[in-house]
């Protein structure tokens, strides 16, 4: 007798549960944000449905406290890069993360690279074209972070995400899609309209930037983040002077430094006049990095 | 004598130029007023600290023996790890075995994280079963600064004529995970397994990570 109420109960929750889900279905993409340390992270998606075989974007979104910093894949000075260990359903890949441009956070005589506020950090997931619509996948993401400010504290998140895979004509998520638009928008792209070339001397890295189409560009200002660390001293200033084609940055070597990488790879982080106005440029490079 | 007192002035001279040159360099926020004497395959500087128990060490003192020094903060986790995982108490272990000099740094300031003293200092010493052969205190950071020591941990490895072998790293694992000790590569091992040995020191600069030390 009681099992038959039991039973009852099951299937007006049954009913109960599917109109919901029909109502909110929408929802699906949602999950908590976890607070850890200084840092509140999230798993995030730029859609809220997914379509077999078609690549989509997830990110993790840190919020950092006040005066708390976490790093850039090169950490500059101290701290380190966070890094997401993905647990994906059977047959879906992961990339690498796509990083945000830095900012050079200054801890005397230190510097190092990396992010406050809210950040998100994209990662590109590929499912198999084999995924069936209709169905719900889960993604696991196990974040670990340092985060610093005046000391650093180690810090992470075990967070999931869960999609519905439908046949075609994913919608993006209206939570988020803005924040992957403004990514986009900010990150460093490689530009043919700049040519960049750099060389090492005893003392400093140089690098000269110049504009193809004019020898006349006017640069309001130029900092370089290396993807390498140990060549320069992150602390230097980046000295800007212009010479008959463009630019050049002299950046002081790292007095301990090691050996030098073959090519040069980084953030120019330009700023330049356009009529009055002043353009900002993100330029990511990748050049052989000359000896004498 | 004359001849040191000349290479000192040389040095001094350098050092002078080397300041006034950064300083003039930094702009108003980021001013960099650091004087690294330090340099692999120079002499390396000498310096004379006190340790926690009151003793005085200088660098000079240890002439003749391979000398480790190993910048330490006890409350940054770069350097738990090294300790709660006893990577750093084996390393010392083994090598004090063969008699290098292990000296455990700690620049940090008066009021900074990681700057102990008294019997609070005792504790945290015995705490960490350290086999190092002292733990030094540079409060004013100025050991730490003619080395260009950036971080806890930080290694250098200097050689029985006094000359700076290795600067950098203590592993290829830049984290704060015990298990990553395993399956690193140890940097200051290999190091003193080739100096030890009379071979040459194939990795000899390498970027250090962790925390900043608190100067």
């Amino acid at each position: 007798m009681k099992l038959q109420v039991l039973e009852n109960h099951n299937i007006r929750f049954s009913i109960l549960y599917i109109l919901a889900a029909l109502l909110f279905s929408g929802n699906s993409a949602q999950a908590k944000p976890v607070l850890a340390g200084h840092v509140e992270a999230e798993l995030i998606s730029e859609i809220s449905s997914i379509v077999p075989g078609e690549p989509f974007w997830v990110a993790l979104k840190l919020r950092m406290d006040n005066d708390w910093h976490i790093n850039w894949l090169n950490p500059g000075d101290f701290g380190l890069a966070p890094t997401i260990a993905w647990q994906l359903p059977e047959g879906f890949k992961a990339g690498e993360i796509e990083w945000p441009i830095p900012e050079r956070l200054i801890f005397s005589p230190f510097v190092g690279f990396g992010y406050e506020g809210e950040k998100i950090l994209p990662v590109k997931i590929s499912p198999p074209k084999s995924v069936l619509p209709g169905t719900e996948i889960r993604i696991e993401a196990a974040a670990d972070w340092v985060v610093c400010g005046e000391v650093c504290i180690p810090g992470g998140a075990k967070l999931s995400l869960e999609l519905n895979v439908i046949k075609s004509s994913s919608l993006p998520d209206t939570n988020w899609a803005q924040l992957f638009e403004n990514f986009r928008n900010e990150a460093a792209q490689v530009d043919s309209s700049y040519r960049v070339s750099s060389k090492l001397t005893e003392k400093a890295l140089i690098i000269s930037v110049a504009e193809n189409s004019s020898n006349n560009m006017q640069i309001d200002s130029l900092i370089f983040f290396p993807e390498f660390n140990g060549l320069i001293k992150n602390a230097a200033s980046q000295k800007l002077s212009k010479d008959e084609f463009g630019y050049v940055l002299e950046i002081e070597r790292d007095p301990l430094g090691v050996t030098p990488p073959e090519r040069l790879e980084g953030i120019l982080v330009l700023r330049k006049y356009n009529d009055s106005k002043i353009i900002k440029t993100n330029l990511k490079f990748d050049v052989l990095l000359n000896k004498n | 004598m004359k001849k040191l007192l000349g290479i000192a002035a040389l040095a001094a001279m350098f050092s002078l130029v080397f300041a006034v040159f950064a300083s003039s360099q930094g702009s108003e926020d980021e001013k960099v007023e650091v004087t690294i004497t330090a340099k692999i395959g120079q002499p390396a500087p000498n310096f004379k600290l006190r340790s926690a128990i009151g003793k005085e060490h200088s660098l000079s003192g240890y002439k003749g023996q391979w000398v480790v020094l190993e910048w330490i903060n006890l409350q940054c986790p770069f350097v738990l790890k090294h300790y709660n995982s006893k990577n750093m108490q084996t390393l010392q272990q083994t090598y004090s075995k063969k008699k290098v000099v292990w000296l455990s740094i700690c620049s940090s300031a008066p009021g900074k994280q990681g700057n102990f003293s008294g019997d609070e200092l005792t504790a945290k010493i015995k705490e960490i079963s350290t086999n190092s052969t002292a733990y030094l205190i540079d409060g004013d950071g100025k050991v730490g600064h003619s080395y260009g020591a950036k971080t806890t941990p930080h290694m250098f490895i200097i050689n029985p004529k006094g000359v700076l072998v290795y600067a950098g790293a203590i592993d290829d694992m830049p984290s704060v995970k015990l298990e990553d000790v395993k399956g690193a590569t140890n940097f200051v091992a290999a190091a003193l397994d080739a100096g030890l040995a009379q071979k040459v020191i194939k990795v000899s600069s390498t970027v250090s990570y962790g925390c900043s030390v608190k100067y």
